[in-house]
C-alpha cells in the first residue's frame, strides 16, 4: 500500500509537454549570433599514420576562417572518461585532440570552421592527406597476439583483471558435470536518435567558456575541460540541453574539447553536430565480448564451480573500457551463490570503433553466456531450470566480494515466478507447438546490473532546494535527465519529502554554474543517488520551514507535519498555515531567513537491482525467421517512484534486448577493418512492426533500505536478460543452440541446417 | 549557388523564403523560419524523425528539396496544438508515458495524428504499419501505440 502523497504515483513528466509541442531546445536547435559551424575531416582508414597534410587550398576558400590538425593542436593525452586524479592511475590517457596516427575508420584528422556546415564540407574536400596505411586489428585476440602490431605504444593490452573466489581447480574436480562453451556478441551501438551536437562560447573579456553539449553529464565535461585547457572551474559552465537519448554513448569528453579550442582560436561561437555516420563511428560502441564459460555442478544443480575468460573488443581508445572489464567479472560473480570462482577479463585495443558505456556496460554480454549455458545445464541433466535458478541465485544477506556489500534487498524469486505465470511457462515449455513450418518455445534468463558505480568510482551527488515565498520550490540537481525522467522523479522526491505538490516543484538540471557536483547520468543511479540527494536537501529545507513555523505557531516543530503544502499542529490541527504564508512571512517578516536546503550524498552501498526476462518465440524453420510473440519483464527495482517511467524503461530495455537478439551489430570489413553498416537503412534497430504482439512488465513487491523511498535502479537493467531469455527460447522452439549474436534469419536456417 | 523564391503555408501561415537549390524542407524548417520543432536524426530518410505532413501526406522533409515545397501546405510538430491547447494525441502521449527523451516525438505526433486523420480508428496492426517509419530507440513502441489508441477513443 502507497501511504506517499507524490512517490509512486505514475505522475506525467515535467519535460513531456515541451518535447510534444516541439517547444523542447536540444543542442542542435541553439543559433547564436555570429556561430560558425566545424565540420571534422576523419580517417578513411582503421589504422593508418598520416605522413603529410596540406590544409592550404582549404583555408583560401571563401568562407573558411581556421583550419585545426595535429599541427596546430595542443598535442596532450587524456582519457574521455577522467573524473578526478587517481583516474589518471587507472584510466590510460591514450587520446589526442588530433593524433597523427589514426587508429579507427572516423579518427579525427582535421577541423575547419566555417560560416555554413556547406562551406566546411566543401573545405574538407580541398585537404590533402598522405596515409601510410598499416594492418588493421579486428579482434582482441588478433590484437593480444605477440606478432600483432601495436595500436598504442603501451602494447595492445590496456587492462587485464583477475579474480579468484575460493579454489576453481578443486572445484571443477569436485563437479560431477563440467559444462564449456564459447559465446560472442555484437557491436552494439547506442543509435540515440539525436545525433550529438557541440556548441563553445569563449568570451575573451570574462575569460569565460559557455559549453552546451548533448551530455549525460554536464561535471565530467566541466571538469576534464578546465584540466585541459588549464582553466578554473569556475569560469567553464557547461549546459545541457535536451538531450535525445544516451544509453551510454554520451558519458564521455567527445568533441567539446575541439569547439572549445576552436572557439578561443576564432573569437565565436562555433558548433559541430554530427552526422548519422559520425554518430556510429566516432562516438562510442559497446564493447564485443569474446568468451569461453566453463560451469561445473553436482548432480543435484547446485554450482560448485564458475570460470569465465572474456575478451573485451575496445577499438582505438581505451576510454572507460578497464572499467568494463571489471564490471563484467564483478556482476558475473556476484549473481550466483558459487564457492569456487575465477574471472579473467581482457580489453584490449583493436582498430574497430571506440568501445565503452552503453547501457548495461559489459553486463548484458556476460549474462548473455551465463544464462544461455545455464539453460543447457538444466536441458541436458534433465533439471527445471527456474528450479536451477533459484537454487544457486543470491538472496538478501549474501555477501558480494568483490563491493564487498551486504545485499539488504533482492526479488529475484518473486521476479521469476511472476514472470514464469505470466509466460505460461510450464503449459508451454517444450511442447514445441507447430503451426506450418513454424514452431514455438518459451525461454527465460535472470539477470542484475548497478545501482551506482561504488566501488569502482567514487559516488557523489548533491542538490540544492530554494523555497520560495508562494510555497512553490526550486530545486537546482547536480543530475543531467537525457530523457529517462531523473528531473521528474526528483520533483517527485523532493514534492513527497517537502510535503506541497509535485506542481509547485520545478527542477533545473544540466548546469555547471547553478547546480552542485553529480558525476553523470549513468550507472542506473540518478534515481538512488540525485533521489538521495535531493531527499537530504528537502529535509534540510523542512527543518528550517518548522522550526521557524513552529515559533509563529507557538508549538514546537516536532509537533508539526505538512502535507498537501500546508503545515499544522498534529496536537491541534486548527493551528495551521499553508506553506506559502509560512514561507513569506519568514523571508520578509520574522528573522529574514531564506529557507534553503542543501543535500550532498555518498553511497556506502551498491544496491544491486534484479530482473528475470521472459520469451516465447515462433520460429519458421523455412525461412529462420524469428517471430517474439511475448516479452515478460519482471523488475526489481525496489519502489518504483514512477511507475509510468519505471514501465517505460522496462518496455525499452526488452525492445533494446530484442534488437541486441536478433537484430543489431556493426559489421566490418575483415581485411580493412572499415565499418559496412554504419547507417540507419543497414544497421537494423527494432521498429514498431518488430514488436510482439504482447508485452507486459511487472514491478516485484522489494523496498531497498538504502534508497530514497525504497528504490533502485532500473535503466540498464531493463535490457540486460533479454537477449539470452530469447535465444533459450528459440532452443526450447527448435532445439538449436546459439552462441552468438545477432541471430539474423540466415543465421537461423543455417544453424536449423546444421551449419 | 542558385538560389529561388519560394512561398509556401506552414501551419495555415504564408511564408516567403529564398533558398539554395541544395537546401532541405527540413534545412529550411529549422534555420530559416525558426521551427526547431522538426528534428533530423539521419538526413537519409531512414529514421522518420523530421516528418512534417505535406499537401496531407506525411513526408520526410530532409528529404524533399526545398524548392519542392513551393507553393504547398506544410503542417510540423508547431502547428499540432490550436491556441496552446495540446491535441488530443499529444495529451495522449504525455498521459501514456510515450515522450521519454522527446527526439522522435515531434515526427511520430505527426505521422499518428496522418493516420487519426484518414482512419479515426485504428487497430493495433494498422497502427504499428503506420509508424513503422518512425524509429523510437527509448520508449520500445509500446506506450506510443497506447497513446495513439487512447488519442482514437478520445475523438
Amino acid at each position: 500500500m502507497n501511504a506517499n502523497q507524490v512517490v509512486g504515483k505514475p505522475l506525467v513528466k515535467k519535460d513531456a509537454a515541451a518535447k510534444v509541442t516541439g517547444r523542447a531546445i536540444y543542442a542542435d536547435d541553439i543559433f547564436l549570433k555570429g556561430m560558425l559551424h566545424v565540420k571534422v575531416l576523419r580517417s578513411p582508414h582503421a589504422h593508418a599514420v598520416i605522413k603529410n597534410i596540406d590544409t592550404s587550398e582549404a583555408e583560401k576558400l571563401p568562407g573558411v576562417k581556421y583550419v585545426m590538425t595535429h599541427k596546430n593542436a595542443p598535442d596532450f593525452l587524456y582519457n574521455s572518461y577522467w573524473r578526478e586524479p587517481v583516474d589518471s592511475t587507472r584510466l590510460p590517457d591514450d587520446e589526442q585532440v588530433f593524433s597523427q596516427k589514426m587508429r579507427y575508420y572516423g579518427d579525427r584528422v582535421a577541423a575547419v570552421v566555417a560560416i555554413s556546415e556547406e562551406v566546411a564540407s566543401d573545405a574538407l574536400k580541398l585537404i590533402k592527406v598522405d596515409y601510410e596505411v598499416l594492418p588493421a586489428i579486428n579482434t582482441p585476440l588478433d590484437a593480444l597476439k605477440p606478432s600483432a602490431v601495436k595500436i598504442h605504444d603501451s602494447g595492445n593490452l590496456i587492462k587485464e583483471v583477475r579474480w579468484d573466489v575460493g579454489d576453481v581447480d578443486k572445484g571443477f574436480a569436485e563437479a560431477d558435470y563440467i559444462f564449456e562453451e564459447n559465446f560472442q556478441t555484437s557491436v552494439q551501438q547506442h543509435v540515440p536518435l539525436e545525433p550529438r551536437c557541440y556548441i563553445a562560447d569563449y568570451d575573451p573579456t570574462s575569460e569565460k567558456l559557455t559549453v552546451w553539449s548533448s551530455t549525460q553529464g554536464v561535471h565530467n565535461i566541466r571538469v576534464l575541460l578546465g584540466k585541459l585547457l588549464k582553466m578554473p572551474l569556475s569560469k567553464i559552465e557547461v549546459l545541457q540541453p535536451f538531450v535525445g537519448g544516451g544509453f551510454g554513448g554520451k558519458n564521455d569528453l567527445f568533441e567539446e574539447i575541439l569547439v572549445s579550442l576552436l572557439s578561443m582560436r576564432v573569437g565565436k561561437p562555433v558548433k559541430i553536430n554530427f552526422t548519422r555516420e559520425e554518430e556510429f563511428v566516432a562516438s562510442r560502441v559497446r564493447h564485443a565480448h569474446t568468451m569461453n564459460l566453463k560451469m561445473g555442478v553436482k548432480k543435484d544443480g547446485t554450482l560448485i564451480a564458475r570460470h569465465l575468460t572474456a575478451f573485451l573488443n575496445s577499438g582505438g581508445y581505451a576510454a572507460a573500457s578497464s572499467k568494463v572489464a571489471l564490471t563484467t567479472g564483478h556482476r558475473w560473480i556476484m549473481l550466483y551463490r558459487t564457492p569456487n570462482i575465477r574471472y579473467e577479463g581482457s580489453a584490449a585495443y583493436t582498430n574497430y570503433p571506440v568501445a565503452a558505456a552503453m547501457r548495461g556496460f559489459g553486463t548484458p554480454q556476460q549474462t548473455f553466456a551465463t544464462e544461455i549455458l545455464i539453460d543447457r545445464i538444466a536441458r541436458k541433466l534433465n533439471l527445471d531450470v527456474l528450479e536451477f535458478h533459484k537454487k544457486n541465485l543470491v538472496r538478501v544477506g549474501d555477501y558480494d566480494p568483490i563491493s564487498n556489500i551486504t545485499i539488504e534487498s533482492c526479488g529475484l524469486e518473486e521476479c521469476i515466478d511472476v514472470g514464469a505465470k505470466e509466460i505460461g511457462w510450464y503449459e508451454k515449455r517444450g511442447k514445441k507447438i507447430r503451426s506450418g513450418s513454424k514452431v514455438r518455445g518459451v525461454g527465460m534468463a535472470v539477470g542484475t546490473h548497478n545501482t551506482g558505480v561504488k566501488p569502482f568510482v567514487n559516488e557523489i551527488s548533491a542538490a540544492f532546494v530554494k523555497l520560495n515565498e508562494d510555497g512553490s520550490l526550486n530545486v537546482m540537481a547536480g543530475s543531467c535527465d537525457i530523457g529517462q525522467g531523473s528531473d521528474t522523479m526528483i520533483a517527485q522526491i523532493a514534492a513527497e519529502t517537502l510535503g506541497i505538490p509535485y506542481e509547485k516543484v520545478e527542477v533545473l538540471s544540466g548546469n555547471t554554474d547553478v547546480c552542485p557536483y553529480d558525476i553523470g547520468t549513468h550507472s542506473s543511479r540518478q534515481t538512488y543517488m540525485a533521489g538521495n540527494a535531493v531527499h537530504l536537501a528537502a529535509l534540510e529545507a523542512k527543518k528550517l520551514l518548522l522550526e521557524n513555523t513552529a515559533i509563529n505557531l507557538g508549538t514546537s516543530p516536532d509537533d508539526l507535519e505538512i502535507r498537501e503544502g500546508v503545515i499544522s499542529s498534529k496536537s491541534e490541527p486548527q493551528k495551521s498555515i499553508t506553506v506559502g504564508e509560512a514561507a513569506m512571512t519568514i523571508l520578509h517578516q520574522d528573522k529574514n531567513v531564506q529557507i534553503m536546503g542543501r543535500g550532498s550524498f555518498a553511497s556506502t552501498t551498491n544496491a544491486p537491482p534484479f530482473m528475470a526476462h521472459f520469451a516465447e518465440v515462433e520460429v519458421d524453420t523455412e525461412t529462420g525467421e524469428v517471430n517474439v510473440l511475448k516479452l515478460v519483464a519482471v523488475s526489481d527495482c525496489g519502489t518504483a517512484i514512477n511507475p509510468l517511467i519505471v514501465k517505460g524503461q522496462a518496455e525499452g530495455g526488452l525492445i533494446q534486448g530484442l534488437g541486441f537478439a536478433l537484430m543489431e551489430g556493426l559489421l566490418f570489413d575483415s581485411k580493412t577493418g572499415v565499418p559496412l553498416n554504419a547507417n540507419m537503412t543497414d544497421y537494423f534497430i527494432p521498429t514498431a512492426m518488430d514488436v510482439p504482439d504482447e508485452v507486459k512488465t511487472f514491478v516485484a513487491n522489494v523496498v531497498e533500505p538504502t534508497g530514497p523511498y525504497g528504490a533502485k535502479g532500473i535503466g540498464e537493467p531493463a535490457m540486460v536478460a533479454t537477449a539470452p531469455a530469447i535465444l533459450n527460447a528459440i532452443t526450447d522452439a527448435t532445439g538449436v543452440e546459439l552462441n552468438n549474436i545477432p541471430i539474423t534469419a540466415e543465421k537461423m536456417l543455417s544453424s536449423l541446417r546444421g551449419n | 549557388m542558385q538560389e529561388a523564391g519560394i512561398q509556401f503555408s506552414v501551419n495555415g501561415e504564408n511564408v516567403s523564403v529564398t533558398v539554395k537549390h541544395n537546401e532541405t524542407l527540413a534545412d529550411v524548417l529549422r534555420q530559416k523560419l525558426g521551427l526547431t520543432g522538426t528534428k533530423v536524426g539521419c538526413d537519409k530518410g531512414s529514421c522518420g524523425a523530421c516528418t512534417v505532413i505535406m499537401n496531407g501526406k506525411t513526408v520526410s522533409s530532409c528529404l524533399i528539396p526545398a524548392v519542392k515545397a513551393d507553393k504547398s501546405e506544410i503542417i510540423t510538430i508547431e502547428g499540432i496544438s490550436v491556441n496552446g491547447e495540446l491535441d488530443p494525441l499529444q495529451k495522449a502521449f504525455i498521459e501514456e508515458g510515450a515522450v521519454q527523451c522527446g527526439f522522435c516525438t515531434p515526427g511520430m505526433v505527426l505521422t499518428a495524428k496522418a493516420l487519426l486523420d484518414k482512419n479515426p480508428n485504428p487497430t493495433v496492426d494498422e497502427i504499428k504499419k503506420a509508424i513503422a517509419g518512425n524509429l523510437c530507440r527509448c520508449t520500445g513502441y509500446e506506450s506510443i501505440i497506447a497513446a495513439v489508441r487512447r488519442a482514437a477513443k478520445a475523438l
